[in-house]
């Protein structure tokens, strides 16, 4: 396939605005819920799902398509692409525990929150759905961790705000966190008609 | 054969992702044996990779610690002097600059992955795990109750009165500190003031699980909350909630003692119903300790408690200043929550006392 910077580009942007993963597609909310409380914890929780999401897609990617495809077991994907993501998570906690203790406490505890959110697998999948190439694999991989990160960080920056708002008590936390996400999804959705 | 072609690849892939998981075991997370040295006095043999804390605790040596490692509660304070990094983000918090200055971390959060020296108090040292048996559960108000330990491994507890235990609750890992309320001369047994905390983990278990004849295990003594016995000087306790437990382990000490002391214990609560033991000191104890003025008060009295309630009310700081006033040379010692602490201790300087001999433990 020619190289074409305008396609990465366009499939860049789209994963970030028109198809966010979560806004769009609704994957990885559990996180989105859950760590969506103040926002340097939400954005450390974003850096921590880019970086996976990159790394785990160039691995993914080789492995789909230089030993699934030629052995014709491409139904194994969900297996293979889970496992290699659980690896790769275990593998990066012992090497920053190792070298960066700092970033161990401010990361470590997404990491393994992270191998069990579907928004990574999600964009194995999608790629292969997609037929992407590796590099536009890699360029929806940035942009939906990137996609990602900006919307948790922008609900962490809302929920900060909501702490001051009276919210009838069943809809407090989870419940009200959704119908923001909801109304995130349509503000979104206002993006499809740049692209 | 094609189909195990599925199975071959599925394990490759397993097999090689395995191989290279036991090979960052290997390389990365292996430290290999570490020095730990505690107080250039004790010296252990590690196997690195945990924190500093779980060897000590492993070692039999215990830290007051109540969150069981979580970096929540702040305890396991002690100075590293090996070079070990920058301070965490979950460690700031809880240090004040002139920790920060000395190397003081929280030892739940350090890691061992070098030789390593730390300095801590020597009293953790005689801190020893007791064995316990639930002995009796005494209700004292509608939300407090007493809890009674025997101890049965070691069988006997050396600590001064005022000072706290750790209770360990079984199954979550986690401890919770609480005063001692007996009398350190009775060395068999720790007596422990509770008040219920709707949602607390310790305190539900406490109230609701926690039956006579239970075994469970109580860590100390910690803090350097106690009473001063180089003096004879007049004391005012003030307590108010659950705070009254290391009150009512320093009367009964000085009641034993024979001491002469005078002793002016405040004692606040919300309702009549947060009062409890007024009759017991007022007569039976302030019968042998006769320097002993046992002063309840109540600070929301409505209309109904004044049928009921004979005693003093409002603010314990307002019963302080009407019952006492040049307090110059005189002691304190109080425990209860913040606010009340924080303005008590106000009044007293104000009332003349100095500052350095008002001892406090808040919660």
């Amino acid at each position: 396939m020619p190289f074409d910077f305008m396609d990465l580009f366009i499939i860049f942007f789209a994963s970030i605005f028109t198809q966010n993963m979560v806004l769009t597609y609704f994957l990885g909310i559990c996180p989105f819920v859950a760590v969506s409380k103040e926002i340097p914890t939400a954005f450390g929780m974003g850096m921590a799902v880019i970086f996976v999401m990159f790394m785990t897609m160039g691995l993914n990617w080789p492995l789909y398509h230089m030993v699934l495809v030629p052995f014709k077991v491409q139904y194994l994907q969900f297996l293979v692409f889970i496992m290699v993501i659980a690896t790769f998570v275990q593998i990066v906690e012992i090497f920053i525990d190792r070298f960066s203790p700092v970033l161990y406490v401010s990361l470590g505890v997404f990491l393994p929150l992270i191998t069990v959110n579907c928004a990574i697998l999600g964009i194995s999948l999608f790629s292969v759905i997609r037929d992407y190439s590796y590099l536009q694999s890699m360029a929806f991989a940035l942009g939906s961790g990137i996609g990602w990160t900006m919307a948790i960080v922008a609900m962490a920056g809302i929920r900060q705000k909501l702490q001051f708002s009276h919210i009838p008590k069943g809809l407090q936390g989870p419940g009200i966190t959704m119908i923001i996400a909801g109304i995130m999804a349509m503000a979104f959705m206002g993006f499809a008609g740049i692209m | 054969m094609t189909f195990l072609t599925p199975v071959f690849v599925l394990s490759g892939i397993s097999l090689i992702l395995g191989i290279l998981l036991v090979l960052a075991d290997k390389f990365l997370a292996d430290y290999g044996d570490c020095q730990l040295n505690i107080n250039g006095e004790k010296e252990f043999t590690v196997r690195g990779g945990q924190t500093i804390l779980n060897y000590l605790t492993a070692n039999r040596i215990f830290i007051p610690s109540a969150c069981g490692g979580k970096a929540t509660c702040g305890l396991c304070k002690g100075r590293v002097v090996t070079d070990v990094g920058p301070l965490l983000p979950t460690e700031r918090p809880f240090m004040n600059p002139e920790e920060v200055a000395d190397n003081t971390r929280l030892l739940c959060q350090v890691k061992v992955k070098k030789d390593t020296e730390i300095i801590i108090p020597e009293e953790y040292f005689l801190v020893k795990e007791f064995k316990s048996e639930v002995e009796s559960i005494t209700p004292l108000t509608h939300d407090t109750r007493l809890f009674r330990f025997r101890l049965n491994d070691p069988d006997s507890i050396k600590f001064k009165p005022g000072q706290f235990v750790q209770f360990r609750i079984p199954g979550a890992g986690e401890d919770r500190a609480y005063s001692v309320a007996s009398s350190p001369n009775d060395h068999n047994i720790v007596e422990l003031i509770v008040r219920m905390v709707p949602g607390g983990l310790c305190t539900t278990y406490m109230f609701n699980k926690l039956k006579v004849g239970d075994e469970i295990f109580l860590t100390g003594p910690y803090g350097d909350f106690y009473l001063r016995e180089d003096t004879d000087d007049p004391i005012v306790c003030v307590a108010g909630g659950s705070g009254s437990a290391p009150i009512r382990s320093i009367i009964h000490y000085l009641k034993e003692k024979n001491s002469k002391r005078k002793i002016y214990s405040f004692y606040g609560g919300r309702g009549p119903d947060d009062i409890y033991f007024t009759e017991y000191y007022q007569d039976e104890v302030a019968k042998e300790l006769t320097g002993l003025h046992h002063i309840p008060a109540i600070s929301d009295c409505s209309e109904e408690d004044m049928e009921c309630w004979s005693g003093e009310t409002g603010l314990i700081t307002e019963v302080i200043e009407r019952n006492l006033d040049d307090l110059t040379n005189w002691e304190a010692y109080m425990c209860g929550p913040p606010a009340m602490l924080h303005f008590s201790s106000m009044l007293l300087v104000k009332m003349g006392m100095d500052k350095e001999r008002i001892f406090f433990d808040e919660f």
